[in-house]
Protein backbone atom coordinates (compact mmCIF):
# COMPACT_ATOMS: atom_id res chain seq x y z
CA UNK A 1 0.00 0.00 0.00
CA UNK A 2 1.53 3.49 -0.91
CA UNK A 3 1.86 5.04 2.43
CA UNK A 4 0.07 8.87 2.98
CA UNK A 5 2.11 11.53 1.58
CA UNK A 6 0.02 13.77 1.11
CA UNK A 7 -0.04 16.79 3.35
CA UNK A 8 -2.43 16.82 5.97
CA UNK A 9 -4.10 20.34 5.39
CA UNK A 10 -5.68 20.86 2.25
CA UNK A 11 -4.01 23.39 0.00
CA UNK A 12 -6.50 26.04 0.11
CA UNK A 13 -5.87 26.16 3.92
CA UNK A 14 -2.47 26.49 3.72
CA UNK A 15 -2.78 29.85 1.43
CA UNK A 16 -5.35 31.19 3.99
CA UNK A 17 -2.84 30.37 7.00
CA UNK A 18 -0.14 32.30 4.78
CA UNK A 19 -2.63 35.41 4.92
CA UNK A 20 -2.64 35.02 8.46
CA UNK A 21 1.22 35.21 9.14
CA UNK A 22 0.87 38.30 7.06
CA UNK A 23 -1.44 39.71 9.04
CA UNK A 24 0.41 39.20 12.36
CA UNK A 25 3.76 40.47 10.68
CA UNK A 26 2.40 43.40 9.78
CA UNK A 27 0.62 44.24 13.19
CA UNK A 28 4.22 43.86 14.73
CA UNK A 29 5.69 45.81 12.28
CA UNK A 30 3.36 48.53 12.06
CA UNK A 31 3.80 48.68 16.31
CA UNK A 32 7.76 48.70 15.60
CA UNK A 33 8.26 45.46 17.45
CA UNK A 34 11.10 43.52 16.11
CA UNK A 35 10.78 39.90 14.94
CA UNK A 36 13.90 37.27 15.96
CA UNK A 37 15.25 34.16 15.89
CA UNK A 38 16.39 32.64 18.66
CA UNK A 39 17.87 28.66 18.63
CA UNK A 40 15.43 25.86 18.43
CA UNK A 41 17.74 23.94 20.04
CA UNK A 42 19.14 24.76 23.42
CA UNK A 43 21.71 22.99 26.29
CA UNK A 44 18.62 23.40 28.81
CA UNK A 45 15.29 23.39 28.77
CA UNK A 46 11.96 24.32 30.89
CA UNK A 47 11.86 22.69 34.59
CA UNK A 48 8.26 23.25 34.29
CA UNK A 49 6.96 19.52 35.63
CA UNK A 50 3.90 19.18 33.16
CA UNK A 51 6.03 20.22 30.56
CA UNK A 52 8.12 17.40 28.53
CA UNK A 53 11.07 18.36 25.88
CA UNK A 54 12.15 16.42 23.48
CA UNK A 55 15.49 15.49 24.31
CA UNK A 56 18.04 14.93 21.67
CA UNK A 57 20.10 12.03 21.47
CA UNK A 58 23.32 14.46 22.42
CA UNK A 59 21.28 15.40 25.26
CA UNK A 60 20.51 19.16 23.82
CA UNK A 61 16.52 20.00 24.46
CA UNK A 62 14.20 21.07 21.10
CA UNK A 63 12.84 24.34 22.70
CA UNK A 64 9.43 24.11 24.24
CA UNK A 65 8.76 28.08 23.81
CA UNK A 66 11.58 30.70 22.79
CA UNK A 67 11.14 31.91 26.23
CA UNK A 68 14.66 31.69 27.96
CA UNK A 69 16.60 32.66 24.67
CA UNK A 70 14.28 35.62 24.26
CA UNK A 71 14.99 36.56 28.15
CA UNK A 72 18.45 36.84 27.50
CA UNK A 73 18.07 38.89 24.54
CA UNK A 74 15.68 41.45 26.73
CA UNK A 75 18.87 41.70 29.42
CA UNK A 76 21.49 42.40 26.85
CA UNK A 77 19.42 45.65 25.45
CA UNK A 78 17.11 44.50 22.75
CA UNK A 79 14.18 46.27 22.30
CA UNK A 80 10.49 44.86 22.42
CA UNK A 81 10.51 41.76 20.41
CA UNK A 82 8.57 38.78 19.17
CA UNK A 83 9.39 35.67 17.53
CA UNK A 84 7.49 33.50 15.47
CA UNK A 85 8.51 29.52 14.83
CA UNK A 86 8.29 26.38 16.11
CA UNK A 87 8.54 24.63 19.50
CA UNK A 88 8.14 21.22 20.90
CA UNK A 89 6.66 19.26 23.28
CA UNK A 90 6.78 15.70 24.03
CA UNK A 91 3.87 13.73 23.52
CA UNK A 92 0.89 16.28 23.09
CA UNK A 93 -0.95 14.89 20.01
CA UNK A 94 -4.51 15.42 19.88
CA UNK A 95 -6.77 17.53 18.15
CA UNK A 96 -6.08 20.48 19.71
CA UNK A 97 -2.25 19.51 20.06
CA UNK A 98 0.54 18.80 17.93
CA UNK A 99 4.29 17.73 19.28
CA UNK A 100 5.90 20.57 17.15
CA UNK A 101 3.61 23.65 16.64
CA UNK A 102 4.23 27.15 15.54
CA UNK A 103 4.32 29.67 18.73
CA UNK A 104 4.19 33.45 18.40
CA UNK A 105 5.65 34.86 21.36
CA UNK A 106 6.52 38.41 22.49
CA UNK A 107 7.13 41.15 24.91
CA UNK A 108 7.19 44.44 25.53
CA UNK A 109 8.89 46.83 27.76
CA UNK A 110 7.31 48.35 30.78
CA UNK A 111 3.80 47.15 29.90
CA UNK A 112 1.37 45.56 33.16
CA UNK A 113 -0.46 42.72 31.87
CA UNK A 114 -3.11 44.89 31.42
CA UNK A 115 -1.98 46.94 28.98
CA UNK A 116 -0.36 43.73 27.37
CA UNK A 117 -4.09 41.98 26.80
CA UNK A 118 -5.30 44.94 25.13
CA UNK A 119 -2.27 44.53 22.40
CA UNK A 120 -3.30 40.39 22.39
CA UNK A 121 -6.94 41.45 21.98
CA UNK A 122 -5.77 44.33 19.27
CA UNK A 123 -4.50 41.57 17.06
CA UNK A 124 -6.91 38.94 17.75
CA UNK A 125 -9.30 41.47 16.60
CA UNK A 126 -7.56 42.00 13.58
CA UNK A 127 -7.36 38.62 12.58
CA UNK A 128 -10.60 36.99 13.62
CA UNK A 129 -12.76 40.38 13.68
CA UNK A 130 -14.10 42.19 16.37
CA UNK A 131 -16.08 40.41 19.55
CA UNK A 132 -16.65 40.85 23.36
CA UNK A 133 -14.28 40.19 25.36
CA UNK A 134 -14.99 39.10 29.27
CA UNK A 135 -12.28 38.92 32.43
CA UNK A 136 -12.51 36.36 35.06
CA UNK A 137 -10.16 35.90 38.27
CA UNK A 138 -9.43 32.15 38.39
CA UNK A 139 -10.92 32.38 42.05
CA UNK A 140 -14.01 33.61 40.29
CA UNK A 141 -14.14 31.42 37.49
CA UNK A 142 -13.87 28.39 39.70
CA UNK A 143 -16.65 29.65 41.77
CA UNK A 144 -19.02 30.73 38.78
CA UNK A 145 -18.83 27.37 37.69
CA UNK A 146 -18.95 25.15 40.68
CA UNK A 147 -19.46 27.67 43.89
CA UNK A 148 -16.35 26.77 45.37
CA UNK A 149 -13.50 28.93 46.48
CA UNK A 150 -9.72 27.30 45.69
CA UNK A 151 -8.20 29.28 48.33
CA UNK A 152 -10.38 28.30 51.28
CA UNK A 153 -11.46 25.19 49.84
CA UNK A 154 -9.94 21.92 51.67
CA UNK A 155 -8.44 19.14 49.55
CA UNK A 156 -11.47 17.03 50.61
CA UNK A 157 -14.21 19.25 49.18
CA UNK A 158 -11.89 20.01 46.08
CA UNK A 159 -11.69 16.27 44.86
CA UNK A 160 -15.56 15.73 45.84
CA UNK A 161 -16.64 18.30 43.04
CA UNK A 162 -13.90 16.94 40.86
CA UNK A 163 -15.14 13.52 41.32
CA UNK A 164 -18.93 14.50 40.88
CA UNK A 165 -18.05 15.54 37.05
CA UNK A 166 -16.15 12.65 36.21
CA UNK A 167 -12.50 12.82 37.63
CA UNK A 168 -11.25 9.65 38.15
CA UNK A 169 -7.74 10.10 38.80
CA UNK A 170 -5.18 9.84 42.10
CA UNK A 171 -5.61 13.05 43.82
CA UNK A 172 -3.17 15.81 43.90
CA UNK A 173 -4.54 19.21 44.91
CA UNK A 174 -3.00 21.10 41.62
CA UNK A 175 -4.08 18.06 39.31
CA UNK A 176 -7.24 18.50 40.87
CA UNK A 177 -7.31 22.68 39.93
CA UNK A 178 -6.17 22.39 36.61
CA UNK A 179 -8.92 19.32 35.92
CA UNK A 180 -11.79 21.40 37.05
CA UNK A 181 -9.97 24.53 35.31
CA UNK A 182 -9.83 22.61 32.01
CA UNK A 183 -14.48 21.78 32.83
CA UNK A 184 -14.55 25.38 33.66
CA UNK A 185 -13.52 26.27 29.99
CA UNK A 186 -15.47 23.49 28.38
CA UNK A 187 -18.29 24.10 29.92
CA UNK A 188 -18.22 28.14 29.65
CA UNK A 189 -20.58 29.47 27.06
CA UNK A 190 -18.39 32.91 26.24
CA UNK A 191 -17.29 33.12 22.77
CA UNK A 192 -13.42 35.23 23.86
CA UNK A 193 -12.77 35.67 27.64
CA UNK A 194 -9.16 35.89 29.83
CA UNK A 195 -8.14 34.39 32.96
CA UNK A 196 -6.47 36.40 35.16
CA UNK A 197 -4.74 36.51 39.07
CA UNK A 198 -3.65 32.31 38.92
CA UNK A 199 -3.30 30.71 41.95
CA UNK A 200 1.03 31.39 43.19
CA UNK A 201 1.05 27.58 42.20
CA UNK A 202 0.85 28.12 38.91
CA UNK A 203 2.95 31.13 38.53
CA UNK A 204 5.40 29.83 36.25
CA UNK A 205 7.65 32.71 35.68
CA UNK A 206 5.27 35.13 36.22
CA UNK A 207 5.37 37.64 39.25
CA UNK A 208 3.28 37.29 42.43
CA UNK A 209 1.17 39.48 44.21
CA UNK A 210 -1.55 39.73 46.30
CA UNK A 211 -5.19 40.61 45.61
CA UNK A 212 -7.93 40.23 48.12
CA UNK A 213 -5.38 38.38 50.68
CA UNK A 214 -4.30 36.30 48.85
CA UNK A 215 -1.45 35.73 46.46
CA UNK A 216 -1.96 35.23 42.91
CA UNK A 217 0.47 35.17 40.05
CA UNK A 218 0.12 37.74 38.07
CA UNK A 219 -0.61 35.82 34.46
CA UNK A 220 -3.04 36.19 32.26
CA UNK A 221 -4.85 33.28 29.81
CA UNK A 222 -6.95 34.20 26.30
CA UNK A 223 -9.44 31.60 25.85
CA UNK A 224 -11.20 31.36 22.59
CA UNK A 225 -14.03 29.11 21.30
CA UNK A 226 -13.15 27.16 24.64
CA UNK A 227 -9.60 26.94 23.57
CA UNK A 228 -6.63 28.44 25.49
CA UNK A 229 -4.78 31.20 22.86
CA UNK A 230 -2.71 32.99 24.36
CA UNK A 231 -0.59 32.68 28.07
CA UNK A 232 1.20 35.61 29.39
CA UNK A 233 2.81 37.16 32.40
CA UNK A 234 3.99 39.91 34.10
CA UNK A 235 7.80 38.54 34.23
CA UNK A 236 9.61 37.80 37.28
CA UNK A 237 12.48 40.07 37.24
CA UNK A 238 14.19 38.36 40.45
CA UNK A 239 16.99 35.85 40.18
CA UNK A 240 16.65 34.44 43.51
CA UNK A 241 13.23 33.31 43.57
CA UNK A 242 13.48 32.24 39.88
CA UNK A 243 16.42 29.69 40.85
CA UNK A 244 13.83 28.70 44.22
CA UNK A 245 10.84 28.00 41.71
CA UNK A 246 13.26 25.90 39.73
CA UNK A 247 14.40 23.90 42.56
CA UNK A 248 10.92 23.47 43.46
CA UNK A 249 10.21 22.51 39.75
CA UNK A 250 13.26 19.96 39.78
CA UNK A 251 12.02 18.26 43.78
CA UNK A 252 8.37 18.01 42.11
CA UNK A 253 9.68 16.48 38.76
CA UNK A 254 11.81 13.87 41.09
CA UNK A 255 8.81 12.90 42.97
CA UNK A 256 6.66 12.61 39.85
CA UNK A 257 9.47 10.19 38.34
CA UNK A 258 9.71 12.33 35.41
CA UNK A 259 13.64 13.10 33.88
CA UNK A 260 15.50 15.10 36.07
CA UNK A 261 16.18 18.86 34.43
CA UNK A 262 18.73 21.16 35.06
CA UNK A 263 18.69 25.17 35.90
CA UNK A 264 19.41 27.39 33.04
CA UNK A 265 22.40 28.60 34.61
CA UNK A 266 23.05 31.05 31.64
CA UNK A 267 19.12 32.62 32.08
CA UNK A 268 20.22 32.76 35.70
CA UNK A 269 23.03 34.77 34.97
CA UNK A 270 21.37 37.28 32.21
CA UNK A 271 18.80 37.72 35.22
CA UNK A 272 21.10 38.40 37.79
CA UNK A 273 22.66 41.61 35.56
CA UNK A 274 18.75 42.08 35.25
CA UNK A 275 15.51 41.89 33.16
CA UNK A 276 13.92 44.84 32.07
CA UNK A 277 10.22 45.06 33.58
CA UNK A 278 8.11 43.83 30.88
CA UNK A 279 5.56 41.71 30.17
CA UNK A 280 5.49 38.42 27.39
CA UNK A 281 2.58 36.50 25.99
CA UNK A 282 2.87 33.14 24.06
CA UNK A 283 0.08 32.71 21.34
CA UNK A 284 -0.78 29.09 19.63
CA UNK A 285 -0.52 30.07 16.52
CA UNK A 286 -2.07 26.79 14.62
CA UNK A 287 -4.96 27.24 16.94
CA UNK A 288 -4.95 30.40 16.17
CA UNK A 289 -5.41 29.74 12.31
CA UNK A 290 -7.46 27.00 13.06
CA UNK A 291 -10.01 29.15 14.56
CA UNK A 292 -9.92 31.88 12.17
CA UNK A 293 -10.72 29.07 9.02
CA UNK A 294 -14.02 28.19 11.83
CA UNK A 295 -11.78 24.17 11.86
CA UNK A 296 -12.60 21.71 14.27
CA UNK A 297 -8.26 20.40 14.69
CA UNK A 298 -5.11 22.06 13.79
CA UNK A 299 -4.15 19.22 11.84
CA UNK A 300 -5.99 20.89 9.24
CA UNK A 301 -3.85 23.71 8.97
CA UNK A 302 -0.28 22.31 9.66
CA UNK A 303 1.47 20.93 6.49
CA UNK A 304 2.62 17.37 8.26
CA UNK A 305 0.88 17.11 11.06
CA UNK A 306 2.10 14.49 13.56
CA UNK A 307 1.96 10.72 12.23
CA UNK A 308 2.49 11.76 8.55
CA UNK A 309 6.20 12.96 9.10
CA UNK B 1 -4.46 -8.92 32.79
CA UNK B 2 -3.57 -6.75 29.80
CA UNK B 3 -3.90 -2.95 30.51
CA UNK B 4 -4.05 0.35 28.21
CA UNK B 5 -2.18 3.47 28.80
CA UNK B 6 -4.73 6.50 27.80
CA UNK B 7 -1.91 7.25 24.96
CA UNK B 8 -3.20 3.76 23.60
CA UNK B 9 -6.86 4.98 23.74
CA UNK B 10 -8.70 4.45 20.56
CA UNK B 11 -12.49 4.06 20.10
CA UNK B 12 -13.73 0.40 20.18
CA UNK B 13 -10.87 -0.41 23.28
CA UNK B 14 -12.90 -2.82 25.46
CA UNK B 15 -12.23 -1.60 29.18
CA UNK B 16 -13.41 -2.27 32.71
CA UNK B 17 -14.49 0.71 34.54
CA UNK B 18 -15.65 0.58 37.70
CA UNK B 19 -15.97 -3.20 37.41
CA UNK B 20 -18.09 -2.86 34.63
CA UNK B 21 -16.99 -3.71 30.78
CA UNK B 22 -17.14 -0.80 28.90
CA UNK B 23 -16.64 0.38 25.09
CA UNK B 24 -14.50 3.09 24.69
CA UNK B 25 -16.56 5.46 22.12
CA UNK B 26 -14.02 8.84 21.82
CA UNK B 27 -11.09 10.00 23.56
CA UNK B 28 -9.63 13.67 23.57
CA UNK B 29 -6.31 14.78 24.57
CA UNK B 30 -6.65 17.66 26.90
CA UNK B 31 -3.92 19.85 28.65
CA UNK B 32 -4.01 23.16 29.49
CA UNK B 33 -0.24 24.83 28.70
CA UNK B 34 0.67 25.32 32.20
CA UNK B 35 -1.14 22.03 33.72
CA UNK B 36 -1.67 18.62 34.14
CA UNK B 37 -2.18 16.59 30.87
CA UNK B 38 -5.41 14.66 30.84
CA UNK B 39 -7.36 12.07 28.57
CA UNK B 40 -11.08 12.70 28.60
CA UNK B 41 -12.84 10.11 27.40
CA UNK B 42 -16.52 8.85 26.73
CA UNK B 43 -17.51 5.19 27.44
CA UNK B 44 -20.68 3.54 26.88
CA UNK B 45 -21.35 0.70 29.91
CA UNK B 46 -22.03 -2.52 27.94
CA UNK B 47 -24.16 -3.84 30.23
CA UNK B 48 -26.68 -1.44 30.79
CA UNK B 49 -26.07 1.06 27.43
CA UNK B 50 -25.06 4.21 29.80
CA UNK B 51 -22.74 6.62 28.57
CA UNK B 52 -19.71 7.27 30.80
CA UNK B 53 -17.47 10.31 30.93
CA UNK B 54 -14.61 10.27 32.52
CA UNK B 55 -11.27 12.40 32.87
CA UNK B 56 -7.92 10.29 33.33
CA UNK B 57 -4.41 11.93 34.04
CA UNK B 58 -2.83 10.74 30.72
CA UNK B 59 -0.54 8.53 31.40
CA UNK B 60 -3.15 6.21 33.46
CA UNK B 61 -3.95 2.72 32.63
CA UNK B 62 -6.90 0.81 32.55
CA UNK B 63 -7.49 -3.25 32.65
CA UNK B 64 -8.67 -4.48 29.64
CA UNK B 65 -12.22 -5.67 29.36
CA UNK B 66 -12.29 -9.49 28.26
CA UNK B 67 -15.24 -8.66 25.65
CA UNK B 68 -16.02 -10.59 22.18
CA UNK B 69 -19.20 -10.24 20.27
CA UNK B 70 -20.61 -12.98 17.73
CA UNK B 71 -23.46 -14.04 15.60
CA UNK B 72 -25.69 -16.51 16.83
CA UNK B 73 -28.77 -18.21 16.53
CA UNK B 74 -32.07 -17.50 18.81
CA UNK B 75 -33.11 -21.08 19.84
CA UNK B 76 -35.69 -20.83 21.73
CA UNK B 77 -37.00 -20.29 25.03
CA UNK B 78 -37.26 -21.98 27.92
CA UNK B 79 -39.42 -19.92 30.30
CA UNK B 80 -36.80 -18.30 32.01
CA UNK B 81 -33.79 -18.05 29.93
CA UNK B 82 -33.27 -17.32 25.97
CA UNK B 83 -30.80 -19.99 24.10
CA UNK B 84 -28.15 -19.18 21.47
CA UNK B 85 -25.76 -21.12 19.62
CA UNK B 86 -22.98 -19.46 17.66
CA UNK B 87 -23.02 -19.29 13.66
CA UNK B 88 -19.45 -20.82 12.89
CA UNK B 89 -19.96 -24.03 13.29
CA UNK B 90 -18.72 -24.08 16.82
CA UNK B 91 -22.43 -25.24 18.29
CA UNK B 92 -21.24 -23.62 21.32
CA UNK B 93 -24.50 -22.61 23.22
CA UNK B 94 -25.11 -19.51 25.52
CA UNK B 95 -28.14 -18.80 27.86
CA UNK B 96 -29.14 -15.14 28.38
CA UNK B 97 -31.74 -14.49 31.60
CA UNK B 98 -34.47 -11.39 30.87
CA UNK B 99 -32.20 -8.24 31.87
CA UNK B 100 -29.27 -9.59 28.91
CA UNK B 101 -32.19 -10.59 26.15
CA UNK B 102 -33.53 -7.03 27.04
CA UNK B 103 -35.70 -5.58 24.26
CA UNK B 104 -34.28 -7.70 21.79
CA UNK B 105 -37.33 -10.27 23.34
CA UNK B 106 -39.55 -8.08 21.39
CA UNK B 107 -38.54 -8.42 18.27
CA UNK B 108 -36.63 -12.30 18.33
CA UNK B 109 -38.36 -15.39 16.99
CA UNK B 110 -36.43 -18.85 16.30
CA UNK B 111 -34.02 -19.44 14.02
CA UNK B 112 -33.19 -15.23 13.64
CA UNK B 113 -29.32 -14.36 13.42
CA UNK B 114 -28.38 -11.97 16.87
CA UNK B 115 -25.48 -10.43 17.77
CA UNK B 116 -24.41 -11.99 21.50
CA UNK B 117 -21.77 -9.74 23.44
CA UNK B 118 -20.09 -12.20 25.61
CA UNK B 119 -18.01 -10.58 28.91
CA UNK B 120 -15.93 -13.99 30.50
CA UNK B 121 -17.39 -16.15 28.27
CA UNK B 122 -20.87 -14.81 29.49
CA UNK B 123 -23.91 -13.14 27.54
CA UNK B 124 -24.21 -9.73 28.35
CA UNK B 125 -26.42 -7.98 25.74
CA UNK B 126 -27.91 -9.03 22.81
CA UNK B 127 -28.35 -7.38 19.74
CA UNK B 128 -31.78 -8.52 17.50
CA UNK B 129 -31.39 -8.50 13.56
CA UNK B 130 -31.84 -4.29 12.22
CA UNK B 131 -35.30 -5.89 10.79
CA UNK B 132 -37.68 -9.01 11.34
CA UNK B 133 -40.69 -9.89 9.87
CA UNK B 134 -43.69 -11.04 12.17
CA UNK B 135 -47.05 -11.76 11.82
CA UNK B 136 -50.10 -9.54 13.20
CA UNK B 137 -51.80 -11.11 16.28
CA UNK B 138 -54.30 -8.35 16.75
CA UNK B 139 -55.23 -5.02 15.74
CA UNK B 140 -58.45 -2.98 15.45
CA UNK B 141 -60.30 -3.37 12.18
CA UNK B 142 -59.37 -0.31 9.53
CA UNK B 143 -61.76 2.40 10.02
CA UNK B 144 -63.10 3.01 6.26
CA UNK B 145 -62.07 5.58 4.09
CA UNK B 146 -59.32 6.71 6.31
CA UNK B 147 -56.40 5.37 4.52
CA UNK B 148 -55.57 8.64 2.40
CA UNK B 149 -55.13 10.10 5.54
CA UNK B 150 -52.21 8.31 5.94
CA UNK B 151 -53.93 7.44 9.82
CA UNK B 152 -52.14 4.70 11.76
CA UNK B 153 -53.22 2.26 14.82
CA UNK B 154 -51.54 0.00 17.13
CA UNK B 155 -50.89 -3.71 16.15
CA UNK B 156 -49.57 -6.47 18.67
CA UNK B 157 -47.36 -8.63 17.30
CA UNK B 158 -46.90 -12.11 18.08
CA UNK B 159 -43.89 -11.41 19.92
CA UNK B 160 -45.55 -9.43 22.18
CA UNK B 161 -44.30 -6.05 20.71
CA UNK B 162 -46.82 -3.10 19.54
CA UNK B 163 -46.02 -1.12 16.21
CA UNK B 164 -48.01 1.98 15.07
CA UNK B 165 -49.14 0.69 11.66
CA UNK B 166 -51.11 2.05 8.78
CA UNK B 167 -55.08 1.29 9.01
CA UNK B 168 -55.29 -1.24 6.01
CA UNK B 169 -53.38 -3.69 8.13
CA UNK B 170 -54.97 -6.76 8.75
CA UNK B 171 -54.71 -9.53 11.55
CA UNK B 172 -52.55 -12.15 10.41
CA UNK B 173 -50.89 -9.80 8.02
CA UNK B 174 -46.58 -10.12 8.01
CA UNK B 175 -44.58 -7.11 8.60
CA UNK B 176 -41.30 -5.99 8.29
CA UNK B 177 -40.23 -3.62 11.28
CA UNK B 178 -36.66 -2.17 11.75
CA UNK B 179 -35.75 -3.06 15.37
CA UNK B 180 -33.85 0.02 15.83
CA UNK B 181 -36.24 2.15 15.72
CA UNK B 182 -39.67 -0.09 16.33
CA UNK B 183 -41.34 1.02 13.16
CA UNK B 184 -43.34 -0.68 11.04
CA UNK B 185 -41.43 -1.03 7.45
CA UNK B 186 -43.71 -2.51 5.02
CA UNK B 187 -46.23 -5.52 4.93
CA UNK B 188 -43.18 -8.57 4.43
CA UNK B 189 -43.60 -10.53 0.71
CA UNK B 190 -42.25 -13.59 3.12
CA UNK B 191 -43.78 -15.26 5.82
Amino acid sequence: MTPRWQPSAPIENLLQRSEVLWTVREFFRHRGICEVQTPVIGTNTVTDPNIESVRLANGNFLQTSPEYFLKRLLASGMPCCYQLGPVFREGEAGRWHNPEFTMLEWYRLGFTTTELRQEVVDLIELVLGAGDVSEYSFRDFLFREFQLDCFEQSDEELHRVARTIGYSADFRRADCLDFLYSSAIANNRDSRFFVIDFPSESSALAEVRERDGHQVADRFELIVDRLEIANGYNELRDPKELEQRMERDQGLRQKLSRSDIRKDERLLAAMTVGLPRCSGVAVGLDRLVALTLGLGSVQQVLTFAHGQI
Amino acid sequence: MATYSTNEFRPGLKVLLEGEPCVLLEAEFVKPGKGQAFTRAKFKNLVTGRVWERTLRSGETMEAADVSEFEMEYLYNDGYQWHFMRTDESFEQFAADEKVVGDAKQWITEQDRCQVTLWNNAPISVSPPNFVNLTVKETDAGVRGDTAQGGSKPAVLTTGATVRVPLFIEEGDVLKVDTRTGQYVGRSKET
